[in-house]
């Protein structure tokens, strides 16, 4: 054995070991809310967290945990924590961390619910978040405050397919003494390992690439267990009272100093599993990982195929525009080569002859490719964002992200090459019409 | 609870809970480039058992200050500075591999103050090969790397963990990152000066308990077996499969080792 067992590996076999009484090769599925203390002594550790265990499965399960260590192995973190869904793995870390009076800097390319949750929930509960440009750095600096708590953005941002310069944006907030959180989920540890490059708390939407075949909902909490929570601020408190404070229940317990690299990840069960309850099913965990074993497969050939279908849009004379960070027009396409080697993501947007209506005609005319609300499965995906996933954010932010109303997201999949080529040709072939109809109307006018 | 000793503020884990008068003291020591953090499986499960336990970081390492001290001798001066300081005449003391060859030394200088020794994963010596040397010396980070992967056991390289989503590797590589440059440099150089702890055992009068790691590349079993044939009233638990990062890796067949031990003799 080399020193470490290697990323794919990891894929197949972190997280668990066939226990001895069964052998079960595959992971089990613990399909059980509760777990039988073996006293009165060993009920009272657990609810302690005197020592490690499982006691509800809404704190955790062993199923789910194996989820969780895989994950962490494939991140090469201190631990996760699994969630029902990357929008609850989102807002459990940040209101784990953050409190009324703290203030978030985020970049402003966001998926739309993560908009939604900065911009018009956290204010509610006295959380303010500033949106700056991705990669705008000096607004990143200008932004941050005595008060700022997190910085958090997406690795490439859904769906304006930017990129995130998180090295630079790491050395700013390590300056600051502030955490970076990102949403990773376009990318998966495969393409890009944020821990290396600068963030300290990653998110994942499970339900995407890391499952794959769009069988569960779930998210993922990965904590790098790499910042220092207990820093102080100017005025000499505590600036992660959350972490570096006595528990409001466990009166015993500061985390930062019982669990050092794991604070978070025990804050986060203590709190955020306890008190908002966002638990993974574990029949949810057994289907996600059976994607993450295929992980490093799959992404191999989704970007494969992400290149063929790049050339054949950007060749094709009914495709108007096309964006990916693949592309050398694209404004991220020196930064994606630098930090993303092995791929910028399957995700491409690009906007076809006849605009709003050419788009629609498409996506109705294509029939292997799928239109549905979800990306990263391994069949080909497509959707219109402006009245679909990002319909319910304002036009000045779905400007700010870089959406258009004649954008179509396609999640390429794993489907053999030819057959996508020929099922877009229809759909483009039905945008073409569209637009020729549109232009003998305008002409008649 | 954080004190000053020597001019440094010195965190020590009680595991949640204050010391009272009555209870037995239980004190862990650490291993080479670690901190109280390792014994996270061990320290509230002994304070809700009844111990006043004890787990601090040695100076320069986890929430300490001052700078890390050069030899297993200072370090055993150190506990009994520690001791005196806050009112411990005598405690049962458990080191994890470096922390075992102090409480050796501590119980070979101090006999009057050690209740019992625990023996963690250790053997008398604890010899470290060059590579390791030399490179926690330039490359603290490769150093760490080459730790964790002789040092984690087939449960560590499998990500398999009784704490729910921790991985033993992660957190292991965080906690060492995190102390500060040159205290697993000198942790290691004071381990592999170290060469009395047959000598010390010999002299150890108290009852022992040695828990050894069958698949132990750092301190392999032989050499823990060894010592624990030169301790005179000791009993031996070898936890079959397991990895030289005992405590956070095996708490459980540890933590039922050491309440058995303690039951018996504190």
């Amino acid at each position: 054995m080399s020193d470490f067992y290697k990323f794919d590996t990891l894929s197949l076999h972190a997280g668990h070991v066939p226990d001895s009484d069964h052998g079960s090769r595959a992971v089990p599925i613990h399909q059980t809310t509760s777990y039988v203390f073996k006293d009165a002594r060993h009920a009272a550790a657990l609810y302690n967290m005197e020592e490690g265990g499982h006691l509800y499965s809404r704190i955790s399960n062993p199923t789910v945990a194996v989820l969780e260590q895989r994950l962490a192995a494939l991140d090469g973190a201190a631990a996760a924590t699994a969630t029902s869904s990357g929008m609850a793995a989102l807002s459990t870390a940040v209101m784990c961390l953050v409190s009324a009076g703290d203030h978030i800097v985020s970049t402003a390319q966001l998926y739309g619910a993560n908009i939604n949750l900065l911009k018009n929930t956290l204010p509610r509960f006295g959380v303010e978040t500033t949106f700056v440009p991705a990669n705008d750095l000096d607004a990143l600096k200008a932004a941050i405050r005595p008060n700022t708590k997190l910085i958090f953005g997406e690795i490439v941002g859904n769906p304006g397919l930017n990129i995130l310069d998180l090295p630079a944006v790491g050395e700013i907030a390590r300056a600051h003494d502030i955490p970076v959180m990102v949403d990773n989920t376009f990318t998966t540890p495969y393409l890009f390992k944020p821990l290396e490059n600068g963030a300290n708390i990653v998110i994942h939407s499970v339900t995407k690439w890391l499952g794959g075949h769009g069988l569960a909902i779930g998210g993922v909490i990965v904590d790098g267990g790499n910042f220092n929570w207990g820093v102080k601020d100017a005025d000499g408190n505590l600036k992660f009272p959350t972490l570096a404070a006595p528990h409001y229940a466990l009166e015993d317990i500061v985390f930062w100093e019982e669990f050092g690299p794991l604070a978070l990840t025990m804050r986060v069960r203590a709190e955020g599993m306890y008190n908002f309850g966002p638990a993974l099913a574990p029949q949810n965990a057994f289907y996600l990982l059976q994607g993450i074993e295929t992980l490093p497969l799959r992404m191999e050939r989704h970007i494969k195929n992400t290149d063929l279908m790049l050339e054949f849009l950007t060749n094709h004379p009914d495709v108007t525009w096309v964006r990916h960070p693949h592309l050398e027009d694209h404004p991220d396409h020196e930064l994606a080569k630098r930090i993303l080697p092995k791929g910028a993501s399957s995700v491409i947007v690009f906007g076809v002859a006849g605009g709003r209506e050419g788009g629609a005609a498409f996506i109705e005319n294509v029939e292997l490719a799928s239109h549905l609300a979800n990306v990263g499965d391994a069949k080909t995906l497509v959707i219109h964002p402006a009245s679909t996933t990002h319909s319910h954010i304002s036009e000045e932010d779905m400007k700010a992200g870089g959406l258009t109303e004649d954008m179509i997201r396609l999640s390429v999949g794993l489907e053999d090459f030819d057959d996508l080529k020929a099922d877009f040709e229809k759909g483009l072939r039905a945008a073409r019409k569209v637009a020729e109809k549109k232009a003998m109307k305008e002409a008649a006018e | 609870m954080r004190f000053e000793l020597n001019g440094a503020e010195i965190y020590a884990s009680t595991g949640g809970r204050p010391h009272k008068e009555g209870r037995p003291h239980l004190i862990f020591l650490h291993g080479s480039g670690q901190s109280h953090v390792s014994f996270s499986q061990q320290v509230r499960v002994f304070a809700y058992d009844g111990f006043n336990v004890l787990a601090p970081d040695f100076p320069g390492h986890g929430l300490s200050g001052g700078e890390p001290l050069s030899t297993i001798g200072d370090m055993a001066d150190w506990v009994k500075s520690a001791m005196d300081h806050l009112g411990i005449e005598n405690a049962h003391i458990a080191g994890h591999s470096q922390g075992a060859l102090v409480a050796l030394e501590f119980g070979r200088r101090y006999p009057d103050q050690i209740e019992s020794l625990i023996v963690l994963a250790s053997g008398a010596a604890i010899p470290v090969n060059d590579y390791l040397l030399n490179k926690a010396a330039t490359d603290q980070s490769k150093a760490i790397n080459a730790m964790m992967a002789w040092g984690s056991g087939n449960l560590g390289h499998k990500f398999d963990n009784t704490v729910p989503g921790a991985s033993h590797i992660g957190a292991g590589t965080q906690l060492m990152m995190n102390n500060p440059e040159g205290a697993l440099s000198a942790d290691l150089q004071a381990c592999n000066a170290y060469s009395e702890g047959l000598d010390a055992a010999a002299g150890i009068a108290c009852p022992s308990l040695c828990v050894l790691a069958e698949k132990d590349k750092m301190t392999p079993l032989k050499a823990g077996l060894k010592l624990a044939g030169a301790l005179k009233d000791s009993e031996t638990v070898t936890i079959k499969g397991a990895g030289h990062m005992l405590p956070p890796e095996n708490p459980r067949e540890v933590n039922e080792a050491l309440r058995g031990f303690l039951g018996r003799v504190a």
